[in-house]
């Protein structure tokens, strides 16, 4: 690692003003999970001066919840997320896929806030400098997307509209998008789903902070299921994830969110799937019938066709298991 | 059955206490005062000439105090063999060129990505690290190769210029007559299969320490084979006498799995050439990524041919394999393959071809659990999978067919043979059968799975010395370093049982010293337990006669009549009669040696998996379910250590046949050079498992010990593959993701 500036922020204004000043020369840090391997690696040609500490901010990693739903604070460590007994009770789902991220160590250390805005894990991407030089890809201002032509075993299945194939790799975005979050930054309020571009990652400007996420109650009579596919148990980033949410009134669907992760640059809504649910019998059929819609505009890469088999049968699974 | 005071039965671990106070030390640890850090540049190419490399710059920056280049290598290093006492070599292969393919190369040339070109000695990390950034380099490109058999082809990029075609080893032999026995066969298989590289990933990754004193070079670093690689070869790259190189370890390494054997020779070099110029002690610690890319695994490609007879009876066997070390030279490596290719199926008429071809792919081709037979058996053995589906043959019986046993002439190097102390592999073969419920019914998506080897082992010298002092306590000087094997304890209550002393009055020095510690064969290939063992148990006799032949003296008995037990000399027909081992009074020394004999009978240990798999058929995931283990190591010197020993091992295994595998993609960049990509199993990834140790009576080792540990990865592995196969009905190259797991389903259905 090389030398920088750790300054501690009192409040977000604090942060983003300093974010500000500096001109695209100091990053944020919260858990560091991420941001640490990135310097380390030193993947980015560009090596921030100064580190803005948000974990000395007091309150922004509140968990509350009221009645229109939870608010989370973007410090909230995954680890309490996934432990907290009115998120376990009352949003199962979000506290799965918090406890689904990585493993302990990087639970007790890693935010909400920064799993939704870590940067993406593509091997190329994340070369390290050290090992004969890191690769100045497309997403760093290159001319190349390297996985187009070489390993993309990993990449993305619904194509990279911004020419970077790399997945949108955070497990928690997939279940809060299909719970219908929202969240706050220092500059708006945006629903989930929009706050996720192809590239950088997030609309985020460069001195601009997410603050809060907000996940309305759950409809009554609504089941949800989450499910992370990977090689390991633990450690591992999903292969693929699908988010599921369903509101079953006398056996017949009447609402339906599915969400799709690790499988395109930003969370993958399903919408065909929820549709062709609505009003049924959610039985194998339909989940099959929904799973092959889902999947029906994939364009996987030369190497990643079996990611498709795998989010086929992840969302008919899903669907049973919220059913 | 003998009767022992100390070996036998569950001891404390003597290293568990400083492990777990955090007190023991290892190579992150060492320091050595004034010393420097010494960082390494490494190549972006695969395949390159350095046309020109400017340093001034990087010289500049406060607190450096050395760069060093190819320029900076002592005359000769690319000639010089890492040949090793007691290895055979075909006499056409190539010299195994210790210096080549990885590190500093005298002719500017880098073979892999990730090479070194440069290192930088500096008195901070920082300083070090901006120093890499200002090296200049000029490369031109050349064509690289990456696959064994396409380097052998005609046209193909060649690596160096005095090894043509690319061929390092081409060793071809035959046993009975080949021809003949697939005319008598009703049917013939035939089967390619390949093997994956495979990262150590060791908890400690490597290090070394070097300095000079004048014309003598000392270096500190966790290697399990200073005496009898790096020693010669740094005495050789300084033209040196050994005399005059110390290479002494951290009282425990952090884990070898193989990985710090005589490749260590390339990596401690950047250390001491820095050193050299720098004038001063230099340390060179890897980083995970750097070395996880420092080696790995052989990748190997097997096309097999099996004759077989309806009743299963295997008529002819022909094996045709292409090995890929990377750049780097090998040839014992591919001996050792080739010799095992011979006892994976067994089979009076085998004919077997095997090549070496270096390539541009990452440093490989060196030692890892299971060193050479595990890439033979893990292709050779899955095709009688296949002959047994076909044959309606169940699959234990045909394997059976191919089990040695006690008193077999077993093939143990080209042309030799060795003959089998014991084997214990009837008797794990039923237990295991049971314990795994062979016949039992299996759950929806369930499937069984078995796999056997019989490894190889390592013969090479051991040499001890026990002291005792003037107070009674003894000190066992051995050349030997814990790797995390329990080394540590295994030997001293091996010579506590055979000096007939308290192991506690016992201590042995910690690690290894070239200067100051008997020359050992190294921590590799199960031997230390065996050879260390058996020339502890030679010392302790001359120790024991010595101390009679004092103490006969003083009791008035012949020392011939004299006993020692539990740190007490008694005469045997009246024991009232008895001294204190500190009323010996005398300071004595006493020496054991173990020279390796081809001509004296072979303990190894036979070592079984049965496994239970569900496979999930839609996803492609395999997740094992019950695993059994069951060792024969002759004599559990410590039972809990077996086990452990056994539990390590087998996450390798599953490791191997499931997930784990070292990706280059089509330029030769490694792209999984951490352990977030590089999926070692977890905790969570083992299944419930049982370890049962077997104990055949043996008369050849050290208390009728043999080898415990590498071994169980290999069938383990076999295992879960031939449980993966049933579910498949067709053999799938490891590691069996979930890509190809489905990419075989489709084919199949």
């Amino acid at each position: 690692m090389k030398p920088f500036q750790h300054v501690n922020a009192s409040t977000t204004d604090e942060a983003a003003s300093l974010l500000h000043k500096s001109r695209g020369k100091a990053k944020l840090i919260a858990g560091g999970t991420d941001l640490l391997g990135i310097l380390t690696d030193d993947i980015l040609p560009a090596y921030p001066r100064t580190l803005v500490n948000l974990k000395t901010i007091p309150g922004l990693d509140s968990i509350k919840e009221d009645s229109k739903g939870l608010r989370i604070g973007a410090l909230a460590k995954l680890s309490d997320i996934a432990g907290h007994p009115v998120i376990k009770d009352r949003y199962p789902m979000i506290a799965r896929a918090a406890g689904s991220v990585a493993m302990p160590q990087v639970r007790n250390m890693g935010t909400i806030g920064g799993n939704l805005c870590q940067d993406n894990r593509c091997w190329y991407y994340r070369y390290p400098n050290h090992l004969g030089g890191r690769l100045i890809c497309l997403r760093k201002g290159g001319t190349i997307c390297y996985t187009l032509t070489r390993d993309n075993r990993l990449d993305s299945i619904f194509g990279g509209p911004e020419g970077c194939f790399a997945v949108c790799p955070s497990d928690i975005a997939t279940s809060l998008v299909a719970m219908g979050a929202t969240v706050t930054t220092t500059r708006r309020a945006v629903a989930l789903q929009d706050f996720f571009t192809p590239s950088p990652g997030t609309i985020l400007d460069a001195d601009e902070i997410l603050t809060e996420i907000q996940v309305p109650r759950p409809r009554e009579g609504s089941r949800s299921a989450y499910l992370k596919f990977r090689l390991r148990k633990s450690i591992d980033f999903a292969m693929v994830n699908v988010a599921c949410v369903l509101t079953v009134e006398g056996g017949l669907c009447r609402e339906a969110s599915i969400v799709l992760g690790a499988v395109a640059p930003t969370p993958w809504r399903a919408k065909g799937a929820e549709d062709v649910l609505r009003g049924r019998l959610v039985d194998d059929a339909a989940a099959e019938e929904a799973g092959q819609i889902a999947l029906a505009n994939a364009t996987p890469l030369t190497m990643n066709k079996y990611k498709v088999a795998i989010a086929r049968v992840l969302v008919k699974r899903a669907i049973l298991a919220s059913a | 059955m003998t009767k022992f005071h100390y070996i036998g039965k569950p001891i404390k671990r003597l290293d568990g206490f400083d492990k777990v106070t955090g007190t023991a030390k290892f190579m992150q640890d060492m320091e050595v005062p004034g010393m420097l850090t010494g960082k390494i540049l490494y190549s972006p190419h695969a395949h390159a000439r350095i046309k020109r490399i400017i340093t001034d710059k990087a010289e500049r920056v406060p607190g450096v105090a050395a760069v060093v280049t190819h320029n900076d290598l002592p005359p000769g290093i690319d000639e010089i063999s890492g040949l090793e006492p007691g290895m055979v070599l075909p006499p056409t292969a190539v010299p195994p060129y210790l210096f080549r393919g990885w590190g500093l190369q005298p002719d500017a040339i880098v073979r892999c990505m990730g090479s070194p070109v440069a290192a930088v000695a500096a008195n901070t990390e920082e300083a070090a690290t901006e120093a890499l950034g200002l090296i200049e380099v000029e490369y031109e490109p050349l064509p690289a190769v990456f696959d064994a058999e396409e380097a052998l082809k005609p046209g193909a990029p060649q690596l160096y210029p005095d090894v043509p075609g690319n061929i390092v080893f081409d060793w071809k032999q035959e046993m009975g007559n080949v021809e003949n026995g697939f005319k008598e066969a009703d049917l013939v298989f035939e089967e390619v299969g390949e093997t994956q590289p495979q990262s150590h990933l060791t908890p400690d990754t490597r290090g070394a320490i070097a300095w000079w004193e004048g014309e003598r070079l000392v270096i500190c670093t966790a290697t399990m084979s200073a005496y009898p690689s790096l020693l010669p070869a740094m005495a050789a790259a300084f033209k040196l006498p050994e005399s005059k190189v110390k290479i002494y370890g951290p009282p425990y390494m952090g884990g070898s799995y193989g990985g710090r054997a005589f490749n260590e020779a390339c990596f401690v070099l950047v250390a001491v050439l820095l050193a050299r110029k720098a004038g001063r002690p230099v340390r060179v610690k890897l980083t995970r990524e750097e070395d996880m890319l420092a080696l790995t695994r052989c990748s190997t490609r097997l096309h097999a041919k099996i004759g077989v007879k309806r009743d299963g009876t295997i008529t002819a066997v022909e094996y045709r394999a292409f090995l890929n070390p990377g750049p780097w030279f090998y040839p014992p490596w591919v001996n050792r393959y080739f010799t095992h290719l011979f006892k994976v199926i067994k089979c009076d008429n085998i004919k077997a071809r095997a090549t070496l071809a270096p390539t541009n792919i990452p440093f490989s081709g060196g030692p890892f659990r299971g060193f050479a037979y595990m890439e033979a058996f893990l292709v050779a053995q899955p095709i009688l999978k296949r002959i047994s589906q076909q044959l309606g043959i169940d699959y234990l019986k045909l394997l059976q067919q191919s089990f040695w046993r006690t008193g077999d002439k077993v093939p143990n190097g080209p042309g030799r043979y060795s003959v089998l102390s014991s084997s214990g592999i009837d008797e794990a073969i039923e237990k295991g059968r049971q314990l795994i419920d062979w016949d039992g019914p299996t759950g929806p998506d369930e499937y069984i799975g078995a796999g056997y080897c019989l490894p190889g082992s390592a013969q090479f010298p051991s040499n001890v010395i026990l002291r005792l002092n003037r107070d009674g306590s003894i000190q066992l000087e051995t050349g030997v370093i814990e790797i995390g094997a329990g080394q540590y304890t295994t030997l001293t209550y091996m010579a506590a049982e055979a000096i007939g002393a308290p192991p506690e009055v016992i201590n042995m020095t910690r690690s290894f010293d070239t200067e100051t510690q008997p020359w050992d064969g190294g921590q590799r290939s199960e031997r230390t337990t065996y050879s260390t063992g058996l020339a502890i148990v030679e010392a302790a006799k001359e120790l024991r006669q010595k101390i009679f032949n004092v103490a006969s003296k003083k009791l008035g008995a012949k020392a011939d009549e004299l006993e020692l037990e539990e740190g007490v000399v008694f005469v045997k027909a009246d024991p009232a009669k008895k001294m204190p081992l500190s009323a010996v009074g005398l300071p004595i020394v006493a020496t054991g040696a173990f020279v390796p004999d081809p001509e004296r009978p072979w303990a190894s240990g036979p070592v079984v998996s049965f496994v239970r798999v569900t496979v999930d058929k839609e996803t492609g995931q395999v997740t094992p379910t019950k695993l059994v283990i069951l060792n024969d190591v002759g004599r559990a010197i410590n039972p809990p250590v077996v086990h452990t020993q056994n539990m390590g091992t087998l996450s390798a295994g599953i490791g191997y046949a499931l997930t784990e595998e070292v990706i280059w993609d089509s330029d030769g960049r490694v792209l999984n050079a951490n352990p977030q990509f590089y999926h070692t199993p977890t905790i969570l990834d083992v299944p419930d498992f049982h370890s049962e140790i077997i104990e055949p009576v043996d008369q050849i080792g050290p208390f009728g010990a043999k080898g415990a540990g590498e071994k169980v990865l290999t069938p383990t592995a076999l295992a879960i593959s031939a449980a993966v196969y049933n579910a498949l009905k067709t053999n799938v190259n490891t590691p069996i993701t979930p890509d190809k797991l489905l990419k075989a389903l489709r084919k199949t259905e």
